[in-house]
């Protein structure tokens, strides 16, 4: 039939196009070492990665003022995931093919695993700087993907520790989101592994407009404390309206997602006396330096995520300069595994990242802080480790 | 049983919400038969203006109130006069219509996205975020303030309706536009003042809600189903349809939140499953329209 | 040539020229050139339902779930082979499809939208809470791809079963388009009453093209479990769905190559623009659907033909 016929050649041309963009191979470049950061610009991880982007290009100018690395020097290819896993795949895909020696993953967590389905398949180190989810390194058998961010075992263990004998009984606080129901999953599994009982759990729908029966029923378990692994901005700022309106007293325990300050922007004089999670230790020597160093860059103070992607390019650049090459896939996975003893900006006081033997996440188990938000603001590191 | 009163007032807090939401429908679907998809995103827009007006601008709360109701009434009207009604003069299809406003929809948003990025934005509550009791009730301010401006609102709805000619002009068109035309009154206007009226409401709705949610890019598509829920369990026929429709809506919402045994991620379905079943078994909602049989 | 020569020619040359690109294509290319093929299937199917039998609803994405998680599930939690939990796939979708179809005949328009856009969002939250059966948020993956009498369906292969998936369904519905049935269907859109007052039964009409359509979009669902590997609640949302519609819309919708052309421009369009225009092609896609249903409703396949006629009147 004639109009089918024209349907396929519109087709045909329309594929035409495509090809045209990729079927050429992209032209070899000048010798620059090639690290692919996914990113979420337009989605809602944004906010999150927007704050790892400033680290990571701070990091790179100042190694590129140094000379680079073996003589070369970085250059960081974005690609937005919008924060949907099967883009992040596509994209990681989209990366490996412009020679992306090293890929970064700045997105959420569920992102990232899809993204590891294409490194594994090209066999392309991949390093999850910020991400928490414990089931990033297990679920799938990826000898290339590496994670650096606080493991929610971990992030619990060191609750724990600070809170001690205290809390027999908990409250768990999560939102929808694939993150936060990760995180609550592993929050549990270490309190029960403690002997501490989670009398009750809630979980805030994403678009909730109060939270006022899920904290009745909390105060109706009369918990000991309140845990919150609940991450999405609008739903933990309800909470925290909630918790003040209904005058409850609990002490609130909260993963390293309340590390960010955006929140107490957006409940403000809400959060006092809060404990949390933290990566960031102001007192620490490099965290001082790097304070420093951003402040005067960006006019305004850093925290831990920026410094998570700080870190990330330094600790790329550092195994490239072991590995001695910028294209050899291998030799880069080999050096990044074979860190031990990275001392960055992230982590307590007397801690390090590194890769134990036949282990993936490199964030020291016991490199988390806790912190009190007094007067709207971060307050002192109050335990560290466990 | 401080319990009980707590969750009236968020019962109450909720349920005004959804009303204002299922009346902006209602203030569309009477006279023009237009079923307004974009609804959500109007009350984003309010949610957003008033970050601008309050936030950004300081103005004085009263002062930014105006705004809001201005500023989305204009820009529903906007719409109404540059997609719609060039529509319904070539007799386009009703589906046509009901596409077009998810289109702009989608525009709406993404504009709003464009203008502010995806991060959420604060809004303080006017009256401060105090807890209030009074007698056996407690709860926050914004309860409250949220209730009373409801109230005002259907009020100030009911009397229109009611007691006033135009009000009369539009039921009038709402029940028969071809006789409604015929007996003088001007369907352009009226189409013209529905649109901007159901802006404007939807535009405080998320003015109201905001300091409560925070405003964010997400908030539209959950106050499109709800409201409409709302619309369509209370009864499309009258404005009290709106406010029962959002007082069952958020009462079903809160006491299974509170009192049912299953894990509260399925409250998530509720008003979903509560639509489903009205939709399938009492489309026209609980209440009938005046007159019908 | 005759019309069977014709049609004949376009077919096997449309097919040559998929297949060519398959392996003219590299990397990233290729991945891309997965996804248009399934998401043009879908358009396919969808505006069979949308734009032919007009019917707007809203959960093709979940029935493309439904086929992609149930034929995943089958396989990875109960071991069952590839054309076993396939089979039963297909079954178990088109049940569910009766089953949501046959309530939903009583719906229209903006309601029959509404309900299917609540069904979507149950579906996801669903999954999200399926704990280990459905791999909950964060879903399932890491599972092998099927072998096919031994050779391995991946990375090209894959993409030579979608080139059949994409030809099989624009053949099954062309078929029925150009049937009695596909009449029926673009009588009932038309004008419903006067479609039951020649006959013609409605209610029955509605609820096989929704099962069919919403059946076909699962059998699609199958191939995209294979496609990354993974199956994520995520990814059959919202979003996608009302991308979906205004694909149809754009391309013009009631007509096959309507869909295809207008998949293949709102699904390309992005990478061309580049990261400047970032999110924003959204906004540019739902001032482009306004201007359609405003001023071009036939889409971009109506300006097509109307490019046609206008260079075939020239003498």
């Amino acid at each position: 039939m004639p109009r089918l016929k024209y349907g396929w050649t519109t087709l045909a041309l329309a594929s035409a196009l495509a090809v045209a963009g990729w079927a050429v191979p992209a032209p070899a470049s000048a010798q620059t070492v090639k690290i692919g950061v996914i990113t979420d610009r337009t989605g809602n991880a944004a906010f999150y990665a927007g704050q790892i982007e400033t680290g990571l290009n701070l990091a790179l100018k100042e190694i590129n003022a140094a000379g680079g690395v073996n003589g070369q020097k970085i250059e960081i290819l974005y690609e937005d995931d919008q924060n949907k896993p099967d883009l992040s795949a596509t994209k990681a895909r989209k990366l490996v093919g412009e020679g992306a020696v090293v890929i970064l993953s700045i997105s959420s967590s569920t992102t990232t695993q899809q993204a590891q389905s294409v490194t594994l398949e090209t066999k392309t180190p991949h390093i999850a700087p910020a991400n928490s989810a414990d089931t990033l390194t297990t679920r799938l058998d990826n000898p290339y993907f590496f994670q650096m961010g606080p493991l929610g075992s971990d992030q619990m263990r060191t609750l724990i520790n600070y809170t001690g004998k205290r809390f027999k009984k908990v409250a768990l606080l999560s939102d929808s989101t694939g993150l936060s129901t990760l995180t609550a999953k592993d929050f549990k599994n270490e309190m029960t592994k403690a002997g501490i009982e989670v009398v009750v759990e809630q979980v805030i729908e994403i678009g909730a407009t109060d939270v006022v029966p899920q904290l009745q029923r909390i105060r109706a378990a009369n918990p000991d404390a309140i845990v919150v692994a609940a991450i999405s901005i609008a739903e933990v700022t309800l909470f925290f309206r909630g918790y003040h309106q209904l005058g409850l007293k609990y002490p609130v325990l909260a993963s390293y997602n309340l590390s960010v300050p955006a929140y107490l922007d957006l409940a403000p004089n809400l959060l006092n006396g809060t404990f949390f999670v933290d990566v960031f230790d102001p007192d620490k020597v490099q965290a001082k330096q790097f304070i420093d160093k951003y402040t005067a860059e960006y006019k305004k103070a850093p925290f831990g995520l920026p410094a998570f992607g700080y870190d990330a390019v330094y600790f790329v650049a550092d195994a490239v300069k072991r590995a001695g090459s910028s294209t050899d896939k291998e030799k880069v996975r080999q050096a990044i595994a074979d860190t031990k003893n990275f001392v960055g900006v992230i982590a307590a006081k007397d801690t390090a990242l590194g890769f134990p033997p036949n282990k993936r996440t490199g964030y020291p188990p016991k490199g988390s802080v806790i912190r009190v938000i007094e007067n709207n603001k971060h307050g002192k590191v109050v335990s560290s480790g466990y | 049983m401080t319990d009980a009163f707590e969750l009236l007032m968020s019962i109450g807090e909720a349920a005004s919400i959804y009303a204002l939401v299922a009346l902006s429908y209602m203030l569309v679907l009477r006279p023009t038969g237009i079923i307004n998809f974009a609804v959500g995103e109007w009350a984003l827009l309010g949610a957003f203006l008033s970050v601008s007006t309050v936030v950004t601008l300081k103005l004085p709360y009263p002062l930014a109130v105006l705004l809001v109701l201005a500023g989305v009434g204009a820009i529903a009207w906007l719409t109404e006069r540059l997609t719609i009604r060039p529509m319904v003069e070539r007799a386009a299809p009703l589906m046509t219509l009901i596409l077009l406003m998810l289109a702009v929809d989608i525009v709406y948003r993404e504009a709003a996205v464009w203008g502010y990025g995806t991060a959420n934005h604060f809004a303080p509550m006017p009256f401060g975020s105090g807890r209030v009791e009074f007698g056996p009730f407690g709860g926050s301010t914004q309860s409250l303030v949220v209730i009373a401006a409801t109230v005002l609102v259907f009020a100030a709805t009911w009397y229109f309706f009611e007691r006033t000619v135009q009000g009369k002009a539009f039921e009038a068109v709402a029940i028969d536009r071809t006789v409604a035309s015929l007996m003088g009154i001007n369907l352009a206007r009226v189409t013209a003042l529905s649109f901007f009226a159901a802006g404007a409401v939807a535009g405080l709705a998320g003015m109201l809600q905001a300091p409560l949610t925070t405003a964010s890019y997400l908030m539209g598509l959950p106050l499109t189903i709800k409201g409409f829920s709302a619309m369509v369990i209370g009864g499309a026929g009258r404005v009290e349809g709106a406010v029962l429709g959002g007082l069952v809506l958020a009462a079903s919402e809160r006491l299974v939140l509170r009192y049912a045994p299953v894990p509260s991620a399925f409250a998530i379905a509720i008003p979903l499953l509560l639509l489903i079943i009205f939709l399938l078994v009492r489309p026209t909602g609980i209440l009938k329209a005046k007159g019908a049989a | 040539m005759n019309g069977a020569m014709r049609t004949a020619t376009a077919w096997i040359g449309g097919a040559a020229l998929l297949v060519g690109l398959t392996y003219v294509l590299g990397g990233y290319g290729l991945d891309i050139y997965r996804k248009l093929l399934l998401t043009a299937t879908l358009a396919l199917s969808y505006n069979f339902m949308f734009g032919f039998a007009g019917q707007i609803a809203l959960s093709h994405y979940t029935f493309y779930g439904i086929g992609a998680y149930s034929v995943t599930i089958l396989m990875t939690q109960a071991g069952w082979s590839l054309p076993l939990a396939a089979l039963a796939t297909i079954g178990i979708s088109a049940v569910v499809a009766l089953a949501v179809a046959i309530p939903a005949n009583r719906l229209e328009g903006f309601y029959l939208a509404l309900a299917t856009l609540a069904l979507a969002q149950i579906f996801i939250v669903a999954l999200v809470q399926g704990g280990e059966f459905t791999g909950g948020a964060d879903g399932i993956f890491g599972f092998k791809s099927p072998e096919i009498f031994g050779i391995p369906l991946s990375g090209t292969n894959f993409v030579i079963a979608l080139i059949g998936l994409f030809l099989g369904t624009l053949a099954v519905l062309q078929f029925l388009g150009r049937s009695y049935f596909g009449r029926a269907c673009r009588a009932i859109r038309d004008n419903p009453r006067a479609a039951a007052a020649m006959g013609i039964n409605v209610a029955r009409t509605n609820i096989i093209v929704f099962t069919l359509t919403s059946s076909l979009a699962a059998i699609a669902g199958i191939f995209y479990a294979f496609a990354d590997r993974f199956v994520n609640p995520y990814v059959f949302g919202i979003e996608p769905m009302f991308l979906l519609v205004f694909m149809v819309i754009v391309g013009g919708t009631g007509r096959h190559a309507g869909a295809i052309v207008g998949a293949t421009v709102l699904f390309l369009l992005p990478e061309f623009l580049g990261d400047i225009v970032g999110r924003r092609y959204i906004l540019i896609y739902g001032l482009l659907v306004v201007l359609a249903l405003m001023f071009q409703p036939n889409g971009l396949i109506g300006l097509y033909d109307q490019l046609r006629h206008r260079l075939a009147r020239r003498p």
